[in-house]
């Protein structure tokens, strides 16, 4: 992906088609079919961001880890530091998903929210479930 | 399998047994390995102790199984000839076995071995029969053994591998494990492929096990009928070759090989070795393929300098009594070894009384997967944890996990070897962390201390997070800037 | 399977019953409801529903479905939410031993014991399972620290715990490549992705995200060829292939690691398919089915991954719309025909299946599989004027070899309907093509052939 010197080099993800596009400087783009592709390696180049999806450790004994993101995209230099962050936190139920884990991670203005919902009480789990099979009746 | 096979045989008398194993479950070492093949008896040269011995032991296994509620059938081995050489050796193995006192041997021509096994290559010229034969669970005989001993008295240790032996005046004074120090003047000294260490503790340099390596290829059970009988080909001087088996649990299992290594805890397999297997074994049934197999091992055989079993008091140290180099057919063998070895410990010296109350019938577990739909559904309806599977493949229960672990279970291998949740075509992928699970609540220990088959076989054994927070440590990061939390410190449910 | 009757002797019955309650079950039991279906009821075996969903929790769902980039949770969470509005019933930690030709479906459940329903028409959504270490005989010992992907995406994502601390991962399809990245932002130092063919196997955005982030070695044209470490993974040898990818011994180094993940196939999962007596289809490991979902069973249907397996969760979520409705169709007809034929076989739904008749999709050349395999000759019961969708037969493939500047086409008796041009094929990538039904010469007999060819 790095080219020589300056030069950097990138699959294009936007669409099926795939484009290798080389971004020699700021203005400088070639390969790309079309503009979202020259956007696309710009951004890869001077900015990479990315959503961060993670886990983050609850203190229910079944279910004992919770799905989070960042509710944007944060620069990709931070993803690792943004995960040993969330290592250290830890949540209990009830959480509702998209609820706030942690709110302007490291300053990139980005929330982190749950994706999934975490139980009223521990040992149960609001399953999103309405009522069970009734077994007995025909 | 020897030692458990004693272990229960000598708990029909009034005796105080320990029965002391390395790894930390029976049948961890070269048992679960085990072809399973009950042998017939005409490999084995006459006069020797392997053949009487391996005839005698085979005749006791109808008895032994049933009691046991150990799967075990007698579907017959089949020595092919591919050439009228090999019918010459046919010829002098049917004179062997009938030497052996091995009962129902004859002679087949192509189209009779053909009738019997239609998956018979066409090259078949003729073929030995030997109705006797038979196949059995090893590892389901060692469990069982294990549990109908310690039902009538004995000890078991897992776990414990022996440090040393306590020598007084030329005669066994003690076993020494980490854990204890047991105080005794017998030893029988049934360590497999350590035999020869254990011997030289009680300063017995006598014999030597050379560990032969076999590995051994397990195919889907959907070719669970290419063949009935045990198929063997013509033997070598080493080995009795590489077999098609039809398992005790309805796959077909292809091997071993037989090859000497130095390191008696290499077990790998190699590629070198499929490529043996393979050729072997579609050599006389071209239907088995590489295409059909869902798992392969490989076994050490405690192989050892002399010819024949080593069932002998020391000729060194008193009260101490062999039963070292039980290579194949020592599986068939095991109930007429047990038995051999009281004989010989009365021999010795030893007092043994019959016990009151032995009782040798061991109560069969549960196989929910081979119950029928009204027996399955009564046990659901009775018992909550028939109703949860665990293992997809091989239907198995959480009650039946529930009761290996009762049993004796302590390792994902142990509740797989007993119960067989990870023994189908996907391997355990589905299982597995449901395995883990019941074990972690059933024996009180943190997920991440499950082990596959002992303490130096973690399975997952980092708790979520602690790899970043070590990194975290090791950095002296801080957490960063202040940032507003949502949530409060508790104590997390997983790690410390 | 013995007749026999549910709990306390009473009998159960379902309109649908959907077998599996990840996004294909999920979705066919939502559009069950939709188009009409009263008793619908989705059979799952784990604690909670999503299927495979709850423990991806990486965004790439959703794009087509929702216009959103959703995590695997969300993802399954909205399908939840419709399904439990509309009405869907559900069973939890029931395990389904059994379906038969006469739709019956036989579970265990500790909460509902043993049941036996009795159905109109059954959803098979069980999705697929991963290839094991065993299938690959792979030399080596048998230490604990191997792992199949998905495993161990179970085990960090929902169970709390890590593998180990070194990995290497074997296959760089999806699953593999997520999991590269997972590990890594959990702290695992990941050594190397190892890949047999020559091209990587993935979509090219987790190719992308997965591994080029982080700089991890990827070795195409490689295979491991050893495993080592007694009790517990110590490393492995990797070793380029040569054209038969048999491992070259000589060009081998070793590797140390104290975790492998093994990324080296999906098949779906069919034990009750085949044990129902389903046809299923060598290529694609799943049942035979129509444009309609159904199995060679009459009333049963299939979707989802355990027809073939997919890329995208949205294409999942279509077969189950498919299924879902015209399952519900089926046990309306059923249960206006309740009478039992010879042999126990629904002579309402047999008469039904001898009125349609069925045209055979083929894989022409490169293409590896078609999905449907057949599809229902309306004839001139389509009325022109019917809406696109009832108009249009979407036929998914897979090519065989990779390709560049080449054209799909779908032809049959040698005359072209249909012809698109790709700039790039992949295995890795499936592919869908459109073809107007109406386009489709009425006499029977001939196959409908998709191919790929060069341009």
């Amino acid at each position: 992906m790095r080219g020589d010197s300056n030069e950097f080099t990138v699959t294009c993800v936007v669409c099926p088609v795939g484009c290798e596009v080389t971004v020699l400087d700021a203005v400088e783009v070639r390969g790309n079919k079309c503009d979202r592709g020259r956007e696309y390696a710009l951004l890869e180049r001077y900015d990479p961001r990315r959503v961060l999806t993670f886990t983050v450790r609850t203190t229910c004994p079944d279910h004992p880890l919770l799905p989070v993101k960042t509710d944007r995209p944060i620069p990709k230099h931070l993803l690792l530091k943004t995960a040993r962050l969330l290592a250290e936190e830890c949540v209990s139920p009830p959480v509702k998903a998209g609820d706030v884990v942690v709110r302007d991670v490291l300053g990139t203005g980005a929330d982190v929210v749950a994706t999934s919902d975490l139980g009223g009480s521990c040992g149960d789990i609001d399953q999103m479930v309405s009522e069970p099979y009734n077994a007995g009746e025909t | 399998m020897i030692g458990a096979a004693i272990a229960r045989e000598m708990a029909r008398y009034d005796l105080a047994v320990v029965l002391l194993e390395r790894e930390v479950e029976p049948a961890f070492g070269t048992s679960k390995a085990n072809s399973g093949v009950v042998h017939a008896g005409f490999h084995s040269a006459p006069g020797t102790l392997e053949a009487s011995l391996c005839v005698e032991g085979n005749a006791m296994f109808d008895e032994i199984a049933a009691e046991l509620s150990v799967p075990f059938r007698r579907n017959g081995c089949l020595m092919v000839a591919m050439s009228p050489e090999e019918v010459d050796v046919l010829r002098e193995h049917l004179d062997r076995g009938r030497r052996n006192g091995v009962p129902g041997l004859r002679l087949l021509d192509a189209g009779e071995a053909r009738a019997l096994e239609p998956g018979l290559a066409p090259e078949v010229v003729g073929a030995l029969h030997a109705p006797t034969g038979g196949i059995v669970c090893p590892y389901q005989l060692t469990f069982a053994l294990v549990e109908n001993a310690v039902a009538n008295g004995v000890r078991f240790m897992a776990g414990s591998p022996v440090t040393s032996l306590h020598v007084r005046e030329g005669r066994i004074a003690a076993v020494e494990t980490a854990e204890a120090i047991i105080e005794t003047t017998w030893v029988v000294n049934a360590a497999g492929l350590f035999a020869d260490q254990i011997a030289a503790m009680a300063g017995d340099e006598s014999f030597e096990i050379r560990p032969r390596k076999g590995e051994e290829y397990l195919l889907d059970k959907r070719v669970g009928s290419l063949v009935r009988s045990t198929v063997f080909p013509v033997p070598t001087p080493v080995s009795k070759g590489i077999l098609v088996i039809p398992t005790a649990d309805g796959n077909i299992m292809v091997g071993p090989t037989a090859e000497d290594v130095s390191d008696r805890l290499d077990l790998a397999t190699t590629r070198a070795g499929f490529e043996a297997v393979f050729a072997a074994a579609r050599r006389m049934v071209p239907a088995v393929s590489p295409r059909d197999v869902i798992a392969s091992f490989a076994g050490l055989r405690a192989a050892s300098s002399e010819r024949d079993f080593i069932i002998r008091p020391s000729g060194v140290t008193r009260g101490m009594v062999h039963v070292a180099g039980i290579e194949s057919p020592g599986l068939t063998a095991a109930p007429a070894i047990a038995r051999m070895v009281v004989g010989i410990l009365r021999d010795e010296g030893l007092e043994a009384r019959a016990r009151r109350g032995f009782n040798p019938i061991r109560p069969a577990p549960v196989r929910f997967s081979q119950l029928s739909r009204a027996e399955q559904a009564r046990l659901v309806e009775s018992d909550p944890s028939f109703g949860r599977i665990v293992c997809r493949c091989e239907t198995v229960t959480e009650a039946e996990v529930l009761d290996a672990i009762r049993r004796g279970a302590r390792t994902v291998d142990g509740v797989k070897l007993r119960t067989r949740a990870g023994m189908g075509r996907c391997q355990g992928g589905f299982c597995m962390p449901r395995v883990m699970k019941i074990l972690s609540r059933e024996l009180g220990v943190p997920l991440e201390a499950i082990t596959k088959r002992g303490p130096s076989s973690p399975i997952a054994p980092y708790p979520a997070k602690a790899l970043l927070r070590e990194a975290q440590e090791e950095a002296g990061d801080g957490p960063g800037p202040a940032v507003a939390h949502v949530s409060h410190h508790m104590s997390p449910a997983t790690g410390r | 399977m013995e007749a026999f009757p549910g709990p306390k002797g009473k009998d159960l019955r379902a309109d649908v019953a959907v077998i599996g309650g990840g996004p294909a079950g999920l979705a066919a039991a939502v559009a069950a409801k939709r188009a009409g279906a009263e008793r619908v009821v989705v059979i799952e075996r784990d604690v909670r529903l999503g299927g495979i969903l709850p423990q991806c929790i990486h965004t790439g769902f959703g794009l087509k479905w929702f216009g959103e980039e959703l995590t695997g949770p969300e993802y399954a969470a909205r399908f939840v939410d419709e399904a439990a509005s509309a009405g869907v019933e559900f069973m939890l930690e029931t395990m389904v031993l059994e379906v038969t030709q006469d739709r019956r479906v036989a579970a265990v459940s500790p909460h509902h014991g043993f049941v036996v329903l009795q159905c109109g028409a059954i959803i098979l959504a069980m999705g697929c399972r991963e290839r094991p270490r065993g299938a690959l005989v792979l030399p080596g010992t048998r230490p604990a620290g191997i792992f199949t992907a998905g495993t161990a995406q179970r085990l960090v994502n929902i169970e709390g715990v890590l593998p180990g601390r070194q990995a290497v991962i074997l296959g760089s399809g999806d699953v593999g490549l997520i999991m590269a990245r997972r590990l890594t932002l959990e702290g695992v130092k990941v050594q190397a992705v190892v890949e047999i063919m020559t091209y990587p196997g993935g979509l090219a955005r987790n190719i992308q995200q997965c591994f080029r982030d982080f700089d991890i070695p990827l070795y195409l044209g490689h295979t491991i060829s050893r495993i080592h470490g007694r009790d517990r993974l110590e490393g492995v040898s990797v070793a380029p292939v040569d054209d038969a990818k048999v491992p070259i011994a000589s060009a081998e180094w070793f590797i140390p690691c104290d975790t492998l993940l093994l990324s080296v196939g999906l098949i779906p999962e069919n034990e009750l398919s085949a044990a129902c007596g389903i046809e299923l289809d060598p290529a694609t490991g799943g049942p035979v089915v129509t444009d309609e979902m159904e199995t060679s069973v009459p009333g049963i249907f299939a979707c989802g991954n355990v027809v073939h397996v997919h890329d995208l969760v949205d294409h999942v979520t279509e077969d189950g719309m498919v299924a879902g409705a015209a399952a519900a169709a089926r046990a309306r007809v059923a249960a206006r025909t309740p009478v039992l034929g010879e042999a126990g076989k629904d002579a309402g739904l047999e008469s039904l299946q001898a009125i349609r008749t069925t045209g055979e999709i083929r894989p022409g050349r490169n293409v590896r599989y078609v999905v449907p395999q057949r599809f229902v000759r309306h004839g001139d019961a389509v009325p022109a004027a019917a809406a696109a969708a009832a108009r249009t037969l979407t036929i998914s493939l897979r090519p065989s070899e990779p390709a560049e500047n080449v054209v799909l086409e779908v032809s049959i008796a040698g005359r072209v309907l249909r012809r698109q041009r790709k700039q790039k094929v992949r295995p890795g990538e499936m592919m869908q093509v459109n073809v107007d039904r109406l386009a489709i010469p009425s006499e029977k007999g001939d196959a409908l052939t998709v191919s790929i060819v060069e341009r």
